[in-house]
């Protein structure tokens, strides 16, 4: 075996760099993850003039190649490479149009499909780039004042002199803030559909969380937006524009 | 090719930069990122018709009008004070729910408790060892797992990973080992539930100093934030809110004097938007009535909604604890500092008093112990021949035989006589007797009782008897080729014995004593009774010590900080106490001496029905002339023989008939 390695050490660390890194985590606190970690034995002390190294020998890959194929083997030469995709939706128009002196409500929705084969699977956070969100030259729509900051309130209701703008979402990653429990959010298991609202905010909200791979289907996470205006909102006629941006991270 | 020359040291510097470059490659995190534009035209023309199709009139004539079910602005949330009518809900947010946090408040009730911190976490430098001793006290929960303790020398750690991890466990107490002299240590001690999360670190500091020398950062107490710049100003700043489950909402701000429960946990909670954007820490520091140099502190925890929050457990005692917090600004090193007072009430005296904390550490292990000494000891003392550790291990068995007996479990046997001391004639008890086949096999075995007696039932066949006892011999060859002696007939060598399966056997076995020789006894038996009265007095005053002393804490920790061990270990004394009493009625013993003092040991004592020859009972004394005996009430008259040097019986005494109302003898006799 020795005499194997001795042979085609070249080939050992061209192995090495072609196996990338590797995405599953071994140990973990909360400022680092460890990729991959080996035992080390042996080894010996060296030294020179201007150096000591004292060295160890870890699990030792093999490998060849081919015109077909990388065959890589051993420890360290472990998996695949982690990858992360996201779905782009297209722009969004809410609809109806609003028809400020008789008030209206208007959706849109937007879904993005996270896949990633990170076996700590991703998150997914959601903002927007101004606040209030959803504005044109001549006035804005609120951002939907919840009742506790950072919690969805189950329900959506606008008075009649106030223009609301807000979001909730949906899917089997959402984060425990949009389940609710039939009455509140942020509390049991329930997804019930068009409930649970939160504001936009300049800060990234995580609104989907995954702790496992989910490739290769991927798992979407649908984002309703909804804008409405009371009868009496006083909101100016124009083109109202919002920018929502997500950032998905594999874990 | 040996490993070594193989990894030689020219191949390093190629391996070198391809480790370094694959660790490089490895930490990369993977992320992506999206936006999408959103856009909405609203138009302001005077509309003549409802536009808004949520609307249960769109089309129709302004104003547009909601409810009547399925969409629309009728309020369908049930929590809402105005669920189903036709307009938007409208919410009395105030919590009604007494389990919840924040009860009584403005808010959606809150459920959610965070992991309570240690209370009363001290440091301590001792400096003939040069070591800082810190002391905590754990919080009592379900789901608590260990306590970890985190070190630095910048500043407080504000979160389990924020410093050198000095303990973690789930005592209550460490020493850290080599610290310098002049340098400040503070510590922050999280709590871990078995769901891993930690509360938010309760801290304490202390600081290396010799004799004579003064702190050098000016902070010669025990709270960890004094030190800090700009502590000494005081500012206004929101208030801070308190809540403990079933207890209305509080709210602490300066100067503010707030009662609270000692007996419950305490969560300290404030809005992030209230206080400055960048922050790193917020620290309490609680200070200890009866001496405002000693203080505990904790930090509050950023709960990654919107507050900070720090759990404390309940209060060890009642009183007005002087409260500091400090909000830590450190990006520009300002502190912020509001002062206050929390007013404890509701711990009890016995709490308060550490008494139900001693008890339980203390007395209950002692209680027990003591418990199970003095049962054991008032087994022994209710037997006569405990010779050795075997005899011990006899006794045990012999109890439990007899509970099974009491149960049911086992039957009673029949009495097929008595194991007794060839010289002394005194039972002997316990005795190991076991009864063999023809064929040599061992069928079946007892423990002889207090009295020498034992028994059993068999079927018919031809059997063995044998009987083992420390320090005795069987067979006897003492009264070898004798049927009977002074006090039993029927005696028993070891010989086979056939039993028809119905027969009641009448078999008394000598066993002849080892080491012991009664001539020796009768020369110096004066000397004998002198000390050997004085050791059994010291000993029975011990042990009954020993086993009032175990009643009255257990009676005692029973009344105050009871538990099921209390309850059994009191039952079991009370147990113990009634059947000495009824033992004593039934056994009462007496002594048989003469007048000058001196004790009969190992005389004989008969008992006559007057006008019968016949003794209806006979015992013997024992080594202090003590005996008792048992026998139907009556009228009887009694002689006494007295044991010779020689090792024959010479009567000395006779009575005259006396009544036995009890068929007890309840005097001494003097003769």
């Amino acid at each position: 075996m020795f005499n194997f390695i001795t042979r085609n050490f070249s080939l050992i660390v061209f192995c090495l760099l072609m196996a990338g890194p590797v995405g599953a985590y071994v140990a973990s606190s909360p400022n680092y993850r460890l990729q991959a970690d080996s035992v080390n034995f042996g080894g010996s002390m060296s030294s020179s003039t201007n150096y000591k190294m004292e060295d160890t020998l870890g699990e030792i890959g093999t490998g060849t190649s081919s015109d077909a194929y990388n065959l890589h083997a051993g420890y360290q030469a472990m998996s695949e490479d982690v990858y992360l995709t996201v779905s782009s939706p297209s722009d969004v128009t809410l609809s109806p149009a609003i028809d400020a002196s008789g008030g209206g409500t208007s959706d849109g929705t937007a879904v993005w499909t996270i896949t990633t084969n990170s076996p700590a699977g991703y998150s997914l956070t959601l903002s927007a780039d101004a606040s209030p969100a959803l504005r044109s030259a001549g006035g804005s729509f609120t951002d939907l004042p919840v009742t506790v900051a950072g919690t969805p309130d189950f329900s959506w209701s606008v008075p009649t002199n106030q223009a609301y703008f807000g979001y909730t979402a949906e899917g089997s990653d959402v984060a425990t803030s949009f389940l609710d429990n039939g009455t509140t959010c942020g509390t049991g298991a329930l997804e019930t559909t068009d409930r649970c609202w939160l504001n936009f905010s300049t800060s990234a909200k995580t609104i989907s969380l995954r702790n496992s791979n989910n490739n290769p289907s991927g798992t979407a996470t649908t984002i309703k937006l909804r804008a409405q205006a009371g009868a009496s909102s006083g909101l100016s006629g124009g083109t109202y524009q919002a920018v929502v941006s997500i950032i998905a991270i594999a874990l | 090719m040996s490993l070594k020359k193989m990894f030689k040291k020219s191949n390093y510097f190629f391996i070198l930069p391809v480790v370094l470059a694959l660790l490089l490659i490895g930490g990369f995190v993977w992320s992506a990122t999206d936006a999408v534009n959103v856009s909405l035209s609203v138009t302001a023309t005077t509309a003549t018709t409802c536009t808004d199709p949520l609307a249960n009139n769109y089309g129709g004539a302004l104003p547009c009008t909601y409810g009547g079910g399925g969409g629309g602005l009728t309020c369908d949330d049930p929590k809402a004070t105005n669920y189903g009518a036709e307009e938007a809900c409208v919410y009395s947010t105030k919590c009604e729910d007494r389990q919840a946090f924040n009860y009584g408040e403005d808010l959606p009730c809150l459920y959610r408790e965070t992991v309570p911190n240690v209370s009363n976490f001290q440091a301590e430098f001792n400096i003939n060892q040069q070591k800082i001793y810190l002391t905590w006290s754990n919080p009592n929960f379900e789901g608590f797992e260990a306590v970890r303790i985190v070190r630095s020398t910048f500043g407080i750690p504000a979160n389990p990973e924020d410093g050198a991890v000095v303990y973690e466990g789930s005592a209550e107490n460490v020493v850290d080992p080599a610290v310098e002299f002049r340098v400040r240590y503070y510590y922050t001690a999280f709590v871990k539930n078995q769901a891993g999360e930690y509360s938010s670190g309760a801290v304490a500091s202390a600081i290396g100093l010799k004799e004579g020398e003064i702190c050098p950062d000016g902070n010669c107490g025990s709270d960890p934030f004094a030190f800090l710049p700009g502590a000494k100003s005081t500012v206004t700043i929101s208030d801070f809110i308190l809540r403990q489950i079933g207890e209305l909402t509080k709210y602490f701000s300066a100067g503010a004097k707030v009662k609270i429960q000692g007996t419950k946990n305490l969560m300290i909670e404030i809005d992030k938007n209230s206080l400055p954007t960048v922050l790193k820490t917020i620290g309490v520091v609680i200070s200890d009535p009866k001496n405002v140099t000693r203080s505990f502190s904790f930090i509050m925890r950023d709960d990654g909604e919107g507050r900070y929050l720090a759990n404390l457990s309940p209060f060890w005692r009642n009183g007005v604890f002087p409260v500091t917090i400090y909000v830590i600004n450190y990006q520009d090193q300002t502190v912020k500092k509001i002062t206050g007072s929390l007013q404890v009430a509701g711990v009890s005296f016995l709490r308060t008093s550490g008494l139900i904390d001693a008890l339980e550490k203390y007395i209950d292990p002692l209680v027990t112990m003591m418990g199970l000494g003095a049962g054991l000891s008032q087994i022994i003392l209710m037997t006569t021949n405990v010779h050795s550790v075997y005899d011990l291990y006899l006794l045990l068995m012999r109890l439990i035989y007899s509970f099974l007996s009491w149960l049911g479990i086992r039957r009673k046997r029949p009495e097929w006589g008595t194991v007794f001391d060839a010289v002394t004639k005194q039972p002997i008890d316990p005795a190991y007797v076991t009864v063999e086949n023809g064929t040599g096999k061992e069928v079946t075995s007892a423990i002889t009782d207090i009295d020498g007696r034992f028994g059993f039932l068999l079927p018919k066949d031809v059997y063995y008897i044998k009987v083992g006892k420390t320090n005795y011999r069987f067979p006897s060859t003492t009264l070898k080729g004798k049927t009977q002696d002074e006090l039993y007939d029927n005696l028993y060598f070891g010989t086979p014995l056939a039993h028809d399966g119905n027969q009641i056997i009448r078999l008394n076995v000598p066993l002849d004593p080892i080491g012991f020789d009664w001539n020796e006894f009768a020369k110096t038996k004066i000397n004998f009774f002198q000390i050997y009265t004085r050791k059994e007095a010291t000993r029975r005053r011990v042990l009954a010590g020993v086993f009032y002393t175990g009643f009255a804490l257990s009676l005692f920790k029973v009344v105050v900080a009871p538990s099921v061990l209390d309850f059994s270990l009191l039952i079991a004394y009370v147990g113990i106490l009634v059947y000495q009493k009824v033992r004593i009625i039934k056994h009462k013993i007496i002594s048989i001496r003469r007048a000058n003092g001196e004790p009969l040991a190992f005389s004989l004592v008969r008992l006559y029905l007057p006008g019968i020859d016949q003794p209806i009972k006979s015992a013997s004394t024992d080594q202090l002339g003590r005996l008792y005996v048992l026998v139907r009430p009556g009228t009887y008259y009694l002689t006494v023989e007295e044991k010779m040097p020689d090792g024959s019986y010479h009567k000395i005494h006779q009575s005259a008939p006396f009544a036995m109302p009890k068929g007890v003898l309840d005097q001494d006799i003097i003769i």
